[in-house]
Order: structure tokens, then C-alpha cells, then sequence
């Protein structure tokens, strides 16, 4: 049986499609069978952020309404044989289509892969409760903001009304150097005002950026983060990849004034 | 600037009042309203402060504020 994550966030533009890719790829790269479904209807953006978008013929709106077979939406990661996604379609299709249609769907997928991560729109309204209504755990995205926090906080009080299997947190865009001079809240401190436990902790980093539709560089910050939160999720521990590492000590402190600097 | 343990009250603050569904408002004007009430009585070295919590289905509210001394009533002549 595949493990459902939606991954959500609330508020908007915090990192839930870049996430659903990296950690599509990371939990390839681990070996494991992984989709990643793009249910942002309208507002797609897996298919760009994976580097996919010129070789979609079908998508899921066409799977749904029975024009193809979900087998001919499924596109194959150019680098990785074990990772697929299954893009989303146009807008004024999505209105039409439920939630129950697009479990159908996922279930279809089910015996073929390990992982099935759903990209969820921003808010809390249809788009949102279609993915969830899909899903059997979800990843709660949140950066350190009070306004993708308090988000996060309605986010996860409506999916505690879906009576999922887990409900996680992932911080997204820690800064190391503005926590460690106190300028930011620790990512435990987080996880304890959502009362929700860490899944793990990504830097904010140029690399994550610039490496949309490519993928991560192995030696970045990370490309590391994202193999602790993908080993966190596949063996169900709890190690933090550490944002503050590179910020302590005596180069540290040196690292920190030139990023202040900067 | 931004400061850590403020930031960490300053979520607490807004989730806490979405959680009950009260505006900030509402817990402001209270304390205003306490400070006066409570000033008759007391004189006041700290201001109210009101922490509301959900209890079953409804709420626990406590109040908590320091004095320096209480106030003896004054029979008003008539
Ligand atoms: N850790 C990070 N460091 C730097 N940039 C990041 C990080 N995470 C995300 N971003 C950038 O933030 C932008 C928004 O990310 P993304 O599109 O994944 O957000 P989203 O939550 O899916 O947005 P939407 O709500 O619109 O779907 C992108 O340009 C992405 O590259
Ligand atoms: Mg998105």
C-alpha cells in the first residue's frame, strides 16, 4: 500500500511545490516508488519545478473524465527511473472534478508505488479539501512568519477534522545565521506554538531556486536537509537537519557578519 | 528589529486568539476596563492581565496584575 501525503501549507507561495519535488527525489533517490500529483488546478507548477512541462501530453483532468488511462498521464523523471508525476489539467475542467474522482485515481496507483505525494493548493477552500479528502497524512509547510504560522495553525486544526494517520510540520527557509543571533525562532519552538511535531527543517537557500527544474546540487545544504527529511519519513525518525551548524563557532560568527553583511 | 522571544509571543498571541475565535481587541479593551474597575480598590503597580483558555466548552479566564496596597473604603457622608 502506497503511503498518501498531501503537502499543504495555508498560506501561499511558502514552498509546498518545491518540496513536493525535492522530496520526490529524495525519496527516490532512497530507492523508494514515488508520484508526485499536481491537484493545483489552474495554478500548476510540479511539472515546471520537476522540468517536465514539455513532454505532457495527458494530465490528470483527462485521466478523470476517461480520455486516457492513467498509465499514458504518468511522466517519467528524466534522471531517475523510480520517480513519475502526474501533472495537473486546465482550469475551467477542474471545477467539475471531485474529490472522490481524483481518490479513484490515486487508488489506481496504488499497489505500483510506495509514496503518492499530493500538491495542495494555497487556502482552505475546495481545491484544499480535494487533495485532502485524497490523502491519509499530511506534511504542513511553514516558514518562520508569524502570517505562515498562524496559517499554518488553521491548516492543521482543519486537517485534525479529517482524522488523518499523521498531521507533520516541515520549517522551510530557516535561516541559520538569523537564528543563532536570535533574530529568528528555532524550528522546535515552532513545531511546540503548532503543537505539531517536526517532520524536519530546510534552509533558505539560492540553490533551491536556481535549481528548479533541474534538481538539487549533491553537495548543497539542501540537498542534505531534504535526505534527512526523506530518511525521516521512509524509517519514521525524527533527526533535524541542523540550519545553525554552519553558523557557530569561530567561522561561524565570521559566516554570520558576511551574510549581515550582505 | 526582530527579536526571537517576541516573535515566539507574538505568534502565541495571534494563534491563541484564532484558536478562541477573539479578536485582540477584545482583550485589550478588557484590560482597559479591568484597570479602571480595579483601580478603585487597589493601587495598581502592574496592569491586568487577562489569559484566556479553552476548558471544555467554554472558557477558564484569569486575571493576574500586582498592587502595592488596598484601597479602605470611605463612608461617604450623606
Ligand atoms: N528553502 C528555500 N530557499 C529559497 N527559496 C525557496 C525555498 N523554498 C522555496 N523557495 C522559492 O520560493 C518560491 C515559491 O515556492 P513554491 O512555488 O514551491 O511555493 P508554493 O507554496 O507551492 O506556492 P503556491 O502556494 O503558489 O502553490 C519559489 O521561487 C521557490 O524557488
Ligand atoms: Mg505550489
Amino acid at each position: 500500500m502506497a503511503r498518501k501525503i498531501v503537502i499543504t501549507s495555508g498560506k501561499g507561495g511558502v514552498g509546498k511545490t518545491t518540496l513536493t519535488a525535492n522530496l520526490g527525489r529524495a525519496l527516490a533517490d532512497l530507492g523508494c516508488r514515488v508520484v508526485v500529483i499536481d491537484v493545483d488546478f489552474g495554478l500548476n507548477n510540479l511539472d515546471v519545478v520537476l522540468g517536465v512541462e514539455n513532454k505532457i501530453v495527458y494530465d490528470l483532468c483527462d485521466v478523470v473524465e476517461g480520455r486516457c488511462r492513467i498509465k499514458q498521464a504518468l511522466i517519467q523523471d528524466e534522471h531517475k527511473c523510480n520517480l513519475f508525476i502526474l501533472p495537473s489539467g486546465n482550469v475551467s475542467a477542474s471545477s467539475m472534478i471531485s474529490g472522490q474522482q481524483i481518490r479513484l485515481v490515486i487508488n489506481g496507483l496504488d499497489g505500483v508505488f510506495d509514496y503518492i505525494l499530493i500538491d495542495c493548493p494555497a487556502g482552505i477552500d475546495v481545491g484544499f479539501h480535494r487533495a485532502v479528502s485524497c490523502s491519509d497524512e499530511a506534511i504542513v509547510v511553514a516558514t518562520p512568519s508569524v502570517p505562515s504560522l498562524r496559517d499554518a495553525d488553521k491548516v492543521i486544526t482543519v486537517l485534525k477534522s479529517y482524522k488523518l494517520d499523521k498531521i507533520k510540520v516541515v520549517v522551510n527557509r530557516a535561516r541559520g545565521d538569523l537564528i543563532m543571533s536570535d533574530k529568528m525562532m528555532y524550528p522546535k519552538d515552532i513545531s511546540e506554538l503548532l503543537k505539531t511535531d517536526l517532520l524536519g527543517v530546510l534552509p533558505e537557500e539560492d540553490e533551491v531556486f536556481l535549481s528548479s527544474g533541474y534538481g538539487l546540487c549533491k553537495g548543497s545544504d539542501s540537498y542534505k536537509a531534504y535526505k534527512v527529511l526523506a530518511n525521516n519519513l521512509v524509517k519514521n525518525t525524527e533527526k533535524i537537519y541542523d540550519v545553525t551548524n554552519k553558523y557557530s563557532g569561530f567561522f561561524g560568527s565570521i559566516r554570520r557578519s558576511i551574510k549581515r553583511g550582505i | 528589529m526582530k527579536n526571537q522571544t517576541d516573535e515566539i509571543m507574538r505568534v502565541e498571541r495571534v494563534i491563541n486568539n484564532d484558536r478562541l475565535k477573539i479578536k485582540e481587541e477584545f482583550s485589550r479593551l478588557l484590560e482597559k476596563d479591568l484597570t479602571c474597575l480595579l483601580q478603585e480598590y487597589f493601587y495598581l503597580s502592574s496592569s491586568p492581565q487577562v489569559q484566556i483558555v479553552k476548558k471544555g466548552k467554554g472558557y477558564g479566564v484569569s486575571i493576574e496584575f500586582d498592587c502595592s496596597n488596598l484601597k479602605s473604603f470611605i463612608n461617604i457622608p450623606n
